[in-house]
């Protein structure tokens, strides 16, 4: 069945339907706001009131259009709005003591620096080309669907892409020490 | 510049491709998560094709957004500030919401710049300053309480340079509210920036 | 998780609450790779201590390293992203001295290590080093215009506007307090709503018109 044909079946009173869509979505909005919030826990938050807010505005979803274009717009309006406040985040001191008990091993350290890397380098892009790359290359829309999601042109999402692509190489240079 | 604009989905690239391949891996959805926001969707009336039509647009204008908080906070903190007695217990909440600044001001003493620290946190029980100068140690620099209760004072010499701080607050790390924020928060938690100006070292 | 929102309110000036002699410190001396926090894993120490050890062969500052590892652990910092985070450091403090030059103090290479973390790119510092060596000679520090770009960055200035502003400033000699009351003037002014690029612009222009009003009535 259609997501569209599932939204019918909501807004006609079969309220399950609606986990439906949401079994069919939710991974990548979650990948998507981790991605984007360089943290799970926001990332949750987000995704989380992102599907509410779907679900009392379906009966704004234009059939005619794809539900994944109007639930990834509103993902990102809230994505957006969560990076404004984050610089406004304090968080709890890690005190020796803490850290002692959580500390692992640090062998590990080197099989997860790639991952990390990444992490960072992706933390570090212009929002703006972060989160144009990820619906580009990680939930794969097309720039017409893109340009839905974001409100920003074509050419600009393009460009945007671009950039991304290529601070991504810069900053993913060697991770060598200076002297080497 | 734009006439070189192409799909970067063709300017296929190594690097590129191992960060796709790492950002698509999928995110685990946590159980608990999941059935927390099932738990959040059964309290919501079922939506009808009459329900209110809220969500018309979805653009967004961040720096609007920045100056109605900003607003609201200034509006806020001033009344929580001035109605709040200043002895009485408060949550760590209530702390820190309640904290205001002076940006640090240096000032030459005897041949150092001597940098003033200032919070306003009159419900504070405890504040202290870390930063790259005392080894972001918690308990290097303690701020002294103001003679009226209110705001904590620090004076630091600094050699010139740029310095990265943070205050601590009854356990909790807060950036000063009054100066600029270091852009390079690489642990997911942001910090102060105070630039002292001088000679060559 | 204790996450709570911080209000930013910026008080007029506290001065009379101040008063003198606010508990005033000594600031502490560099530090050194024996006072890492103890919680760190001995290897990761060893690779921070090799790191460091690498930094100053090469004659470049090696406390930075130590103080952002203390960063990490006080912010509960997995060891690993506090290697990556370290190794890039290392890396930008190299670059920063490539592009300033041998002769670059310890808080120049600071301030320029965080400005090309935040997007500044090594042409930028070496055309800000060409104009102020140009304007001021070399034995001025560099630190300020270096701190005052990065922070311009961190608040989402276009790059080449931020190093165009800054290195407009740097050619007519600016004193320290200007890059200060700039970057001041343009956290307010993002605050307030204006975008970054124009708040730039003008406050810079500004600044360039008081600098020659200054010149000419001595």
């Amino acid at each position: 069945m259609s997501d569209a044909a599932l939204v019918r079946r909501v807004l006609d009173g079969d309220a399950r339907a609606f986990t439906l869509l949401v079994d069919r979505h939710l991974q990548p909005c979650l990948r998507f706001a981790t991605r984007m919030l360089g943290n799970r826990h926001d990332a949750e938050d987000v995704t989380q009131e992102a599907l509410l807010r779907a679900y009392r505005a379906l009966a704004t979803y234009d059939a005619a259009g794809s539900f994944r274009t109007w639930l990834f717009a509103i993902l990102v309006n809230r994505c957006r709005t969560s990076l404004l406040q984050r610089s406004r985040y304090v968080k709890r001191v890690v005190t020796d003591e803490d850290a002692m008990r959580a500390a692992t091993a640090a062998d590990r350290a080197a099989s997860t620096e790639l991952r990390i890397e990444i992490e960072r380098a992706v933390a570090v892009l212009d929002p703006d080309q972060r989160e144009a790359f990820l619906l580009k290359h990680v939930e794969q829309l097309g720039y017409d669907e893109m340009a839905a999601v974001t409100g920003a042109g074509v050419s600009a999402l393009k460009m945007r892409v671009k950039r991304a692509c290529e601070r991504l190489q810069e900053l993913l240079g060697e991770v060598n020490d200076v002297t080497s | 510049m734009l006439r070189h604009e192409q799909d970067p989905e063709t300017a296929e690239n190594p690097a590129i491709e191992r960060v796709i391949a790492e950002l698509r891996t999928p995110v685990p959805v946590r159980a608990e998560w999941r059935a927390g926001l099932a738990r959040g969707l059964a309290t919501l009336p079922p939506p009808s094709a009459a329900g209110p039509r809220f969500v018309r647009r979805w653009t967004f204008r961040p720096l609007t957004a920045i100056a109605a908080a900003v607003v609201c906070a200034v509006v806020g903190a001033t009344i929580a500030t001035v109605l709040l007695g200043s002895g009485r217990r408060s949550s760590s909440a209530e702390v820190l919401a309640n904290l205001t600044s002076t940006m640090p001001l240096p000032g030459e003493h005897g041949g150092q710049s001597t940098v003033r620290f200032v919070l306003v946190a009159p419900y504070a029980s405890r504040v202290s300053l870390v930063g790259d100068f005392n080894k972001w140690n918690p308990s290097a620099m303690p701020m002294r309480r103001s003679a009226d209760g209110r705001a904590w004072l620090l004076d630091v010499p600094l050699p010139p340079g740029r310095h990265v701080y943070s205050f601590v607050v009854d356990g909790d790390l807060a950036p000063d509210p009054a100066a600029p924020r270091a852009g390079d928060d690489d642990f997911g938690v942001p910090s102060s920036v105070v630039l002292v100006a001088g000679a060559k070292t | 998780m204790t996450r709570v929102l911080t209000w930013c309110v910026i008080v007029v000036t506290l001065s009379s609450v101040v008063g003198r002699g606010a508990g005033a410190q000594a600031a502490e001396r560099p530090m050194t790779a024996a006072e890492l926090p103890a919680r760190l894993a001995p290897a990761t120490r060893q690779v921070i201590v090799h790191l460091g050890d690498s930094l100053r062969a090469v004659g470049l500052p090696d406390a930075p390293l130590y103080a952002k590892a203390a960063e990490g652990v006080l912010k509960g910092a997995p060891d690993a992203r506090i290697l990556v985070v370290l190794r890039a450091l290392a890396r930008e403090l190299g670059d920063a001295r490539a592009s300033l030059g041998a002769s670059a103090g310890e808080a120049e290479l600071v301030a320029g290590a965080s400005a090309l973390h935040v997007g500044a790119s090594p042409a930028m510092l070496r055309q800000l080093r060409e104009t102020h060596v140009g304007a001021a000679g070399e034995a001025t520090s560099l630190a300020t215009p270096l701190v005052a770009l990065a922070d311009l960055l961190a608040r989402r200035v276009p790059a080449g506007v931020a190093a165009a502003a800054i290195d407009s400033l740097v050619a007519r000699g600016a004193p320290s307090d200007d890059f200060a009351a700039l970057r001041a003037a343009v956290e307010r002014d993002i605050d307030a709503g204006r975008a970054p690029e124009a708040s730039v612009v003008q406050r810079t222009q500004g600044l360039l018109r008081n600098i020659e009003g200054r010149r000419r009535t001595p």
